[in-house]
């Protein structure tokens, strides 16, 4: 096996978590024709104060995929080196065949925290396009088409600043971070559809104030600082080519999508909102088929199957705590209410 | 000596029968409805989870008093992140004698949970005050009241600290 520990320079200051191992809060991707598994890791912490861990903190903030035959790393991927934003990679890795520049090709596509989707060669682990699919970014002025780096990446750094003014770094120095601290995509599915050959990533759409504080790093507590959510969080149905990077089509949403995206054969999308919105859209023109409020917000993915013939679509809802502190600036939702149910609807 | 071991006793007999003063509905409140643990922890010492906002304070340290208590649950505090719980609050003048409009961006935000009625926030100030204020470091005996005998995650807590 590879065991993965925490990376960091020697900064002269006391060694609090050199060993720290690194976590993935989700499970990885399986490929059988491989026999690999491409797992995304999590954020370096203290999560908001860089200072305390210089370096690019390998293997943090990664695609890293493994050789099921013996546990081997065979290849890596580093999203965001130094983060200082909560920019973990733990969500979905998808795999895919499809053509690429007209030759068949064994890719995995990520919608990164971050802001962009990723796409690599599975196999090899080569790079092979970007796309942001986010409507606003402001940590980085762009990804690299040809490395897939952020153009503000400075391997010389022990600190990454990227695009952020320079009290990013500081003690309570407090500063808008657009994706806010949950991204973007996250621990929620974006979908693949065959049919279209297209990605659809449900997006959080919003900014967090983020504040490092320097004396924070003490146990039980591993943020290293503080966010507040200035303004509303939205959200976005994106949908990328995973062949190009190419945005092909957006809708803006108003209200967080902490659920997933289902794509199905029937070129029909189904997404859910926090504010207990579920949808139905057109897989190509995402223009609106079918709608409900159901009067309480969905945390879990929608699900699909079929029984005698005829197809459901199935969505839990209940929202998480996390969940729940992307509406605190939604005050129209003051009374909502909170319920844990299945609803099934006929496709 | 008689004397003195009945005078004991009765110490012990009246500090169990504190002990047992049920506060099941305001730690409900506190761990569930409200979520006051998503921030402060479930032991109140700040240490919320990693997605919260941080910076939560420390309520095992409070120098707050119940009313001052039961004002900050209800109205949050300005520029923070500690939310409001009162639905109402910021509409009017009933918190700090300030509205949204005035505060703008600092205005504090819904809370992670649900709102409360002033008796939810006035039990769970007494949670604070008879479960965390004024304690040291919390302790297996602290979790295992919060979460049941044997829960998992008591096992990092020191059987005796």
């Amino acid at each position: 096996m590879t065991e993965l520990n925490f990376s960091r320079r020697q900064s002269g200051e006391e060694n609090h978590d050199s060993s720290r191992a690194i976590d993935s809060a989700l499970r990885g991707s399986y490929d059988p024709q491989t026999n690999l598994t491409i797992w995304g890791s999590g954020n370096p912490v203290p999560g908001y104060d860089a200072t305390r861990r210089p370096g690019d903190n390998l293997f943090t903030a990664s695609a890293i995929a493994f050789d099921v035959a013996n546990g081997k790393m065979k290849w890596y991927f580093q999203y965001t080196p130094n983060d200082s934003r909560d920019y973990d990679e733990t969500g979905t890795h998808v795999l895919i065949d499809t053509k690429v520049n007209g030759a068949d090709r064994k890719i995995v596509t990520h919608a990164g925290r971050n802001g962009f989707n990723y796409t690599f060669d599975r196999t090899t682990g080569q790079f092979l396009n970007v796309g942001q699919y986010v409507a606003k970014v402001t940590w980085t002025k762009g990804i690299d088409p040809k490395t897939g780096k952020p153009v503000d990446y400075d391997p010389a750094r022990d600190l990454q600043l990227y695009a952020e003014p320079p009290r990013a770094l500081e003690n309570k120095g407090t500063r808008l971070v657009c994706p806010e601290i949950s991204g973007g995509s996250n621990l929620w599915p974006a979908a693949y559809s065959p049919k279209t050959k297209l990605f659809y990533i449900p997006s959080l759409e919003g900014c967090a104030d983020v504040t490092p504080d320097h004396s924070a790093h003490v146990p039980g507590k591993f943020a290293g600082g503080t966010y507040t959510h200035p303004d509303r969080i939205t959200s976005s149905l994106v949908v990328m080519d995973p062949a190009t990077g190419q945005q092909k089509a957006r809708k803006e949403l108003p209200y967080p999508n902490v659920a997933g995206a289902l794509s199905t054969a029937g070129g029909v999308l189904i997404t859910a909102l926090a504010d207990g919105t579920v949808l139905a859209l057109d897989d190509q023109t995402l223009d609106e088929l079918w709608r409900i409020n159901v009067g309480t917000g969905f945390n879990a993915p929608p699900m699909t199957y079929s029984v005698n013939g005829k197809q459901y679509i199935a969505i839990a809802s209940g929202l998480g705590r996390s969940a729940r502190n992307k509406l605190t600036r939604s005050t129209e939702l003051r009374h909502f209410s909170q319920a844990t149910m299945i609803f099934v609807f006929g496709l | 000596m008689r004397v003195a071991l009945l005078g004991v006793m009765m110490v012990v007999g009246s500090a169990t029968a504190g002990a047992q003063e049920d506060f099941s509905y305001a730690r409900r409140l506190y761990l569930d409805k409200a979520q006051c643990s998503y921030c402060h922890g479930w032991a109140g010492d700040g240490a919320g989870e990693g997605q919260s906002n941080g910076g939560a304070a420390n309520l095992r340290q409070t120098r707050l008093n119940r009313a001052q208590l039961v004002i900050t649950i209800m109205c949050g505090r300005p520029g923070t992140a500690m939310p409001h719980f009162d639905e109402a609050a910021y509409t009017d003048k009933r918190c700090y004698g300030t509205t949204e409009a005035e505060l703008g961006k600092n205005t504090p935000a819904l809370p992670p949970g649900s709102t409360l009625q002033g008796r939810e926030a006035e039990a769970i100030a007494d949670y604070v005050l008879a479960k965390f204020a004024g304690r040291g470091a919390a302790t297996r005996a602290e979790c295992e009241e919060t979460f049941g005998k044997d829960a998992r995650a008591c096992s990092e807590y020191a059987a005796k600290p």
